[in-house]
C-alpha cells in the first residue's frame, strides 16, 4: 500500500449495533480502515458479513453507532442528517447495483439531479452534465429516458451521475450485478479507465473476477475485516 | 437563489410528470378546488357588474334627492320573512302627498309617481300593436324626466296644465318610436294605451339598457291621468305612490330628510317610539342597502366557497400522501444524492402548491367565464374582479401549503436507506 499518498477516509473501531427489540446485531464490530487518494478497493464478503453497512457509513448514508468516521478530515460520524447530505453531494459519487435512475427524467436531467442540491445555476448544470456523459460515451443519448436505454447505457448514465459532482470518492454497490457479461466489462473497463484517470474508486462486489481488477481488497466477514491486502 | 430555482424548474418538471401519468386522478383532485374557487370568482364577477351598474345608475341621479317609499326600494328578501308585516304598512295615499306638501317647507320640489315595471298595458297605433312589454308605464306630476336623465329629442315636458286637466296626453321613449312610427315623428301623433288614446307630446332620446331592462320601451303619463284612468276605483286612495323630493342641496339634505320624517309621522299619527311605517331613503342609502346586501352575499358565497375549498385540500392532501407513498425510492435516490430534509420537503410543498394554484387558476378561467357570459347576457360591460381573482389566488397557494405540509414533512423524514430499498 502506498502509505505517502494522501489518506481520504479513516475509519477507527467502528462499530455499528442493530437493536432489533429482543435480539442485539452487530453488523460491524470494531473495524478500523484507511483509504487513500487513488485507491481502487473491493470489498468483498458474504450476504449478512456486514459489507452493505460498512459501504453505508463509507458513503455517508448512516452513521456509526461507535468509533470515528473522518473523511478529509471531518468527523462524520458527528455530523447531522443535512451535513450528511451535503458531503454526499459535494465529495461522494453513487453508483447503485440496479442503476437507481429516476424513470421521468431523461439522461441528461438525471445526471443533472446531484447538481440541483449544490447552488450551481442551470447554465453551468447543463454544461457539467454534458460533460459528464460525454465521459461515458453517451453524448447521443442525452434525452433518452432509462426505459430507452440499455442496462449497460443505464449504468454509464449513473456513473455519469456519479462524475458529475467531481466526487473525492466512487462508492459502487455491486455495479455489474445487474449486467450481462459484456456490459458488466465494458463497465468494469471504465472504472479502471476512471482509477487511471485519478480517481478514487471502492467497489462492493461478490464476484472475484472483479475484484481481481482492484488494487486493494478488503474481504469482511462477520462485520469484522478478515482480509485487507 | 440558484437553488430555489433549481427546486422550482424540478418541481415543475416532477409535477407535469406526475399529471401526464395519474390524469384521471389529478383531474379530480383539480376539479375540487375548481369548482371552489370558479364559484368565487364567478359571483364576484356578477356582483361588480351589478354594482359598477348601479354607481353609474345611481351617481346618473340628482345627489340631493329624497324618496318615500311604502316599501324599502331596494331590499331584496329571500323568502317572504316580512310577508306578515307588509300588510300592516299602508300604502302612500294622493292625500298625505298633498298634506305633506303644504307642511313642508325645507324640500323646494316634491312630486308623487307611481310606476308599473314592467306594463302589460296594450300599446296600439291604430291596428298596429306593441309586440314587447313596456319595462316602464308611469304616472307623475314632476319633472321625472329630468330626475331619471332623460333627455328629450323632440316635443315638450309635460306641464301644470297637463296635471291639472288630466289631460291623455303621453311622452314615450325611443323604441316605441322605433317599433310603432319607424319612418314618422310621433311627436303630435296619436297612440293607445289599452285603447284609451292619446296625444304623444315628447319623445326621448335613446338611454339603451339597464340591468336587463330595455329603458327606452317607457311611457309617461300625467299622475292625473293615470289616476283617472289607470288607477281603479275610488281614485284619491288606490294606487300605491312613490314620492320624490327634492332638497335646496347637498347640505341641507339631512335636515329636509328629518323634516320630511317628522311630517310624515305627524300626518300618519305614528306615536314617539314606534317605528316608521313608510320607508325614505336617499341615493346614498340606496347604494349602502345594496352595498350591504351584496356584502351579506359574499359572506354566504364566502363560506360556501370556503367549505368546498377545505374538502378540495383534503384532496390534495390525500393526493400528495398518494404521491408520497409512489416515490419513497424515487425520495431515497435523491437524499443519497445529496438532498438534504429541506430540500424534499420543498419539493413536496411547492408541487402541492403548484397542483392547487393550477387548479385554482382553471376555476379563475371557468369563473371569468361564466360571471361575464351572465354579464354580457344582463347586457353589461364584462369585468374582471382583480381583488379576487389575487385573492383566489392567495387562498390556493396557502392551501397548498397548508394541506401539503404533513406529506412534505412525511417526505423529507424518509431514511435514504430504507427508501432506496422500497419497490
Amino acid at each position: 500500500m502506498a502509505k505517502s499518498k494522501k489518506e481520504i477516509i479513516s475509519i477507527k473501531s467502528v462499530s455499528k449495533i442493530y437493536n432489533l427489540g429482543e435480539t442485539v446485531v452487530k453488523a460491524l464490530d470494531n473495524v478500523s480502515l484507511s483509504i487513500y487518494d487513488n485507491d481502487y478497493i473491493s470489498i468483498m464478503g458474504p450476504s449478512g458479513s456486514g459489507k452493505s453497512t460498512l459501504m453505508n457509513i463509507i458513503g455517508c448514508l448512516d452513521v456509526p453507532t461507535k468509533g470515528k468516521y473522518k473523511f478529509k478530515n471531518e468527523l462524520i460520524s458527528e455530523m447531522d442528517d443535512n451535513q450528511l447530505a451535503n458531503i454526499r453531494n459535494e465529495k461522494i459519487g453513487f453508483v447503485f447495483q440496479t442503476f437507481n435512475l429516476l424513470p421521468k427524467l431523461n439522461a441528461m436531467q438525471n445526471v443533472e439531479v446531484p447538481l440541483i442540491y449544490s447552488s450551481l445555476g442551470r447554465k453551468d448544470r447543463k454544461e457539467r452534465a454534458e460533460e459528464a456523459l460525454h465521459i461515458v460515451g453517451l453524448q447521443d443519448r442525452m434525452t433518452h429516458k432509462p426505459n430507452e436505454l440499455s442496462g449497460g447505457q443505464r449504468q454509464r448514465v449513473a456513473i455519469a451521475r456519479a462524475l458529475v459532482n467531481k466526487p473525492s470518492i466512487i462508492l459502487a454497490d455491486e455495479p455489474t450485478g445487474n449486467l450481462d457479461s459484456k456490459s458488466g466489462n465494458e463497465i468494469l473497463k471504465f472504472f479502471t479507465k476512471l482509477h487511471k484517470d485519478g480517481n478514487t474508486i471502492i467497489m462492493v462486489t461478490h464476484e472475484e473476477s472483479v475484484a481481481k481488477l482492484s488494487k486493494r481488497r478488503i474481504d469482511i466477514f462477520d462485520g469484522k475485516i478478515a482480509r485487507d491486502e | 437563489m440558484n437553488r430555489i430555482i433549481n427546486y422550482l424548474i424540478d418541481a415543475i418538471g416532477g409535477v407535469l410528470f406526475y399529471f401526464g401519468q395519474t390524469k384521471l386522478r389529478t383531474a379530480l383532485t383539480l376539479m375540487g378546488i375548481t369548482v371552489g374557487v370558479s364559484s368565487i370568482i364567478a359571483i364576484m364577477t356578477v356582483l361588480e357588474t351589478f354594482e359598477q351598474s348601479t354607481e353609474s345608475l345611481v351617481s346618473d341621479m340628482k345627489t340631493n334627492i329624497f324618496y318615500i317609499t311604502k316599501d324599502n326600494p331596494v331590499q331584496v328578501q329571500f323568502g317572504n320573512d316580512a310577508g306578515w308585516g307588509r300588510q300592516k304598512i299602508p300604502r302612500i295615499t294622493w292625500d298625505e302627498y298633498e298634506q305633506l306638501k303644504r307642511n313642508l317647507t325645507l324640500t323646494t320640489n316634491m312630486a308623487a309617481t307611481t310606476a308599473e315595471e314592467p306594463s302589460d298595458r296594450t300599446i296600439s297605433v291604430g291596428k298596429e300593436e306593441l309586440k314587447s312589454r313596456l319595462s316602464s308605464f308611469w304616472g307623475s306630476d314632476g319633472d321625472v324626466l329630468s330626475v331619471s336623465k332623460y333627455d328629450i329629442l323632440d316635443g315638450r315636458n309635460m306641464q301644470d296644465v297637463d296635471i291639472e286637466n288630466a289631460s291623455r296626453v303621453a311622452i314615450v321613449g325611443y323604441y316605441i318610436k322605433e317599433q310603432l312610427f319607424p319612418y314618422s315623428n310621433p311627436v303630435g301623433q296619436s297612440i293607445e294605451i289599452d285603447n284609451i288614446p292619446f296625444e304623444i307630446i315628447a319623445l326621448t332620446e335613446p338611454k339603451g339598457e339597464l340591468l336587463g331592462q330595455n329603458m327606452d320601451a317607457m311611457i309617461g303619463i300625467p299622475i292625473s291621468t293615470y289616476i283617472k284612468y289607470f288607477g281603479g276605483k275610488g281614485w284619491r286612495g288606490r294606487p300605491d305612490l312613490q314620492l320624490i323630493l327634492e332638497a335646496e342641496s347637498m347640505d341641507a339634505l339631512e335636515d329636509a330628510t328629518d323634516e320630511a320624517i317628522g311630517v310624515f309621522r305627524a300626518i300618519r299619527k305614528i306615536a314617539p317610539g314606534e317605528p316608521n311605517n313608510f320607508y325614505i331613503a336617499t341615493n346614498d342609502q340606496l347604494m349602502d342597502t345594496f352595498g350591504s346586501f351584496t356584502s351579506s352575499l359574499k359572506i354566504f358565497v364566502g363560506l360556501v366557497a370556503g367549505i368546498s375549498l377545505i374538502v378540495a385540500g383534503i384532496g390534495i392532501a390525500n393526493i400528495m400522501l398518494v404521491s408520497l407513498t409512489e416515490r419513497i425510492k424515487e425520495i431515497g435516490i435523491r437524499k443519497a444524492l445529496g438532498a438534504r430534509r429541506i430540500d424534499i420537503f420543498l419539493q413536496f410543498l411547492i408541487e402541492a402548491v403548484l397542483i392547487s394554484v393550477l387548479g385554482g387558476i382553471v376555476g379563475i378561467i371557468l369563473g371569468l367565464s361564466f360571471g361575464n357570459v351572465v354579464a354580457t347576457f344582463l347586457d353589461q360591460d364584462p369585468v374582471i374582479p382583480y381583488e379576487w381573482v389575487f385573492y383566489s389566488l392567495q387562498i390556493c397557494a396557502s392551501m397548498g401549503i397548508i394541506f401539503g405540509l404533513y406529506p412534505a414533512i412525511r417526505a423529507s423524514k424518509l431514511n435514504p436507506i430504507d427508501s432506496m430499498r422500497y419497490d
